[in-house]
């Protein structure tokens, strides 16, 4: 049987081929590689912004004033906050390095975002306290004192009915509060300031492309609460 | 030959689909990324809306608005009927719920694509509590 081999032309075909889709190959995995390497960097960016913007807003609204930027329209990078628990006050967030830090009292500047997002800009604004409104409700009466905790809670009832409203928390923007000297009861607004802030992060590297753009800018703002 | 054309075409059928994935990966990403910012500018149009109501009940005016900063004093107003931040647009609708209370809806629109138009919308419940 005369057995047919490879002619000179057909090797030089196939070695063609095949070095013509390694070449397809390698370009292809290239690309893949640097397309995920894209895809975990804004996925990164985000889980650091969504950490450090809700960091920002629970510890504003946990605070008791806010010291810096000024009250009355200050802008500034720093945001200095007085909390409630002495060893927790100062609380300062700053930028430091394209990082975010978070200090709180006497302790070390933690970082809240990590290397995978470089915040480039951080602002924060103190919005006029809104003006307070406070009357004597004739609709509230005081009801009872209670103590909890070494806190005074007057609790006020509306005349006639089961409601009854405490003075506790303060997540609520209006709430009613036992006058202790007058002995009634007055309707006030519970805000007192507004921190407005900004961070503007991008990606570390020339990991995303030109579509996303080289930087993103998120917004928040957070309501300091009235303290009793 | 052949068998080395068909091994091709079928590698170039894998590379295809994976890149296609890819892309939709991507783009997701992409888009998540807008989201959050679209979602942080209508929960500071929420925290916008809140403070004008405690400033006063009636500032916080029926109908679409646009929100701004006053210069002196520095504090959250209403002003048009929509403002603009790097591409995306914020609306705050104001309508009445009950006579003590009103219903606040922010819409923050933005353009992923020249064809295509993506929205968020949160809303708020406020009443006023001066009255009671």
């Amino acid at each position: 049987m005369i057995r047919r081999g490879v002619t000179i032309i057909e090797t030089v075909m196939y070695v063609a081929v095949l070095v013509i889709m390694t070449g397809i190959l390698l370009a292809f995995t290239i690309s893949l590689m640097t397309r995920s390497a894209k895809v975990r960097a804004v996925i990164e960016v985000n889980q650091n912004v969504e950490f450090a913007m809700e960091k920002i807003a629970a510890t504003v609204r946990n605070s008791k004033d806010a010291t810096a930027p000024a009250d009355g329209g200050g802008t500034g990078p720093i945001l200095t906050l007085t909390m409630p628990e002495a060893a927790k006050s100062p609380t300062i967030f700053a930028l430091t390095e394209g990082v975010l830090t978070m200090q709180e009292g006497s302790g070390p500047a933690v970082p809240i975002t990590s290397a995978g997002a470089r915040v480039t800009g951080l602002n924060f604004q103190n919005l006029v306290d809104p003006v307070a409104h406070a009357r004597t409700s004739s609709s509230w009466i005081p009801c009872k004192k209670e103590e909890y905790n070494g806190w005074w809670f007057g609790v006020c009832c509306y005349k006639g009915k089961d409601k009854c409203w405490d003075v506790v928390s303060a997540w609520i923007h209006v709430f009613v509060l036992r006058d202790a000297k007058l002995g009634s009861c007055l309707v006030a607004t519970a805000a007192k300031s507004v921190i407005r802030y900004q961070l503007t992060v991008s990606a570390p590297a020339a990991a995303v492309g030109a579509e996303w753009g080289s930087s993103a800018t998120f917004y928040g703002a957070a309501t300091i609460p009235r303290q009793n | 030959m052949i068998e080395l054309v068909f091994a091709a075409a079928v590698m170039l059928i894998i590379m295809s689909s994976s890149s296609a994935v890819m892309s939709v990966t991507e783009r997701q990403a992409e888009e998540s990324s807008r989201q959050a910012q679209a979602l942080a500018i209508a929960e500071e149009g929420i925290q916008a809306s809140i403070s004008i109501a405690d400033r006063s009940w009636t500032d916080l005016e029926l109908g679409e608005h646009g929100l701004s900063i006053g210069s002196s004093p520095a504090m959250w107003i209403f002003q048009g009927t929509s403002d603009t931040n790097a591409g995306y647009t914020r609306t705050i609708e104001v309508s009445e719920s009950d006579s003590d209370t009103k219903k606040v809806v922010v819409i923050v629109t933005w353009h992923p694509r020249p064809d295509r138009t993506a929205t968020v919308e949160q809303e708020l419940l406020l009443t006023d509590w001066t009255f009671i």
